[in-house]
């Protein structure tokens, strides 16, 4: 089947097999931050926002996105600038092997875009569904609440 | 999960047009995050419910809640969260993950009628659900799985809450191993009083058995047409442990679960005696 979807802020016509999960999708469209960790909706590290509210990608059906929004990593900051929150994970060394990251930095754009402010106990409630199997959760918390302050500045 | 075998994937516009489009081949999509996960054999069409107009929640006298509501808009609804002390909000922060109740719906959960936080408190609270067949109904959520509708062509479209007064308490508790696991065993309890502390009508609900939630009438009973003392309490937990028909499997043992249910049940009787006397403070 064919479909139109905004990928990143670009309208793109796709073609999916109609049992076809959203991760599958964005991988074959070349949108490797989207990790096939479990295919199975447990580890997060294929997050994904559909508009704009982070969901698994591996359990939502790929036709689903016709017609709506959906945001990888791949579309955050511009050329030689990251995102804050990419930022912020690389200065605050959020990463151990990486392959959890990408998934984490989607879940917490859906959080600050709800919750600017949030508590170090709402951002790890909202990490619930992110695995990071070097177990390094500490940082990956510091960094969103770093992000999200420095955010909040430049939105001031 | 990519499902292999599927020809069509099809989301009308209305619901007749959904509820025709729905035979032995074919089988509705809500979030699509259960059915997604699972082999479904001889289906070859998937019936996505995501472009009818059921994604709402309105606070009328109670609540009336579309069947694709997803599970966090319910758990952002403000209305919500102030209903019975949000008993329903707090259940919910529980459920999956966020990732997965930002894509999980209402309608989807209770059609699905297995490993179930939902379904418990639901009951408790007396819970409606509007059908589609053809036409239009409205039936307890009891009755729903009593006879056997989720596993039936009848859509979802709607479930309700009725308003409680201030007379009424709720309480929902599980018993879990790890972070948003299925529950070894779960509690719901409703509870209204009377002018003089007497309790009029009561619900106490068991889930994770490992069946799927079910009132214990037996339980409910004892409770109503006596204070909600320390004793009586205590006595409606052995009840319901007693009754419940609980058994083994890898999660837990059936001693286990009664041993959880006599403890649960007490608890979440206990919280519920809790708000109400809250509220006159």
């Amino acid at each position: 089947m064919t479909f139109d979807l905004v990928l990143n802020g670009l309208r793109r016509t796709v073609q999916a097999d109609p049992g076809e999960s959203l991760m599958d999708l964005l991988r074959r469209l070349g949108c490797k931050s989207v990790k096939n960790g479990c295919d199975d909706g447990y580890c997060g590290a294929c997050a994904v926002l559909l508009d704009g509210r982070a969901v698994n990608a591996c359990l939502v059906f790929a036709a689903r996105a016709a017609g709506h929004r959906v945001d990888t990593l791949e579309g955050l900051g511009r050329e030689g600038v990251l995102h804050p929150a990419q930022r912020a994970a690389l200065d605050l060394g959020a990463v151990q092997c990486g392959f959890c990251t990408p998934g984490i930095v989607m879940t917490a754009l859906d959080l600050l875009a709800h919750n600017p402010r949030p508590t170090e106990h709402e951002v790890r409630e909202a990490l619930a569904g992110n695995y990071c199997r070097c177990t390094g959760y500490v940082k990956p918390v510091e960094a969103i609440l770093a992000a999200a302050a420095q955010m909040r500045e430049a939105a001031e | 999960m990519s499902l292999t075998g599927i020809t069509a994937y099809l989301q009308p516009g209305t619901l007749e047009e959904a509820y025709r489009l729905l035979d032995e081949r074919s089988i509705a999509v809500g979030g699509g995050t259960d059915v997604i996960r699972h082999p479904h054999v001889g289906v070859t069409t998937l019936v996505d419910l995501g472009a009818l107009p059921l994604r709402y929640l309105r606070h009328e006298s109670g609540f009336a809640i579309g069947a694709t509501a997803t599970l966090s808009d319910m758990l952002e609804h403000p209305g919500l969260a102030a209903h019975l002390e949000g008993v329903v909000t707090e259940m919910l922060r529980g459920v999956g993950s966020p990732l997965l109740r930002n894509a999980a719906t209402i309608g989807g959960h209770l059609a699905r009628g297995r490993y179930s936080d939902i379904v418990p408190l639901l009951l408790a609270l007396d819970a409606t659900l509007t059908l589609f067949d053809g036409t239009e109904r409205t039936l307890s959520l009891a009755d729903y799985y009593r006879e056997g509708l989720h596993r039936s062509r009848a859509l979802l479209t709607e479930v309700g809450l009725p308003p409680a007064g201030p007379d009424t308490a709720a309480a929902f508790l599980k018993f879990t191993r790890v972070a948003y696991d299925f529950a070894l065993l779960n509690c719901a309890v409703r509870v209204r009083l009377n002018g003089k502390g007497v309790v009029e009508e009561a619900r106490v609900v068991v889930g994770e058995t490992p069946a799927l939630g079910a009132p214990v009438e037996a339980a409910a009973q004892n409770l109503e047409g006596g204070p909600l003392d320390d004793d009586r309490i205590a006595a409606a937990a052995e009840i319901a442990a007693a009754v419940i028909p609980a058994q083994h499997d890898q999660r837990a043992s059936a001693e286990y679960r009664r041993a959880l249910c006599r403890v649960g049940v007490r608890r979440a009787l206990f919280h519920a005696r809790g708000r109400l006397e809250g509220r006159r403070l």
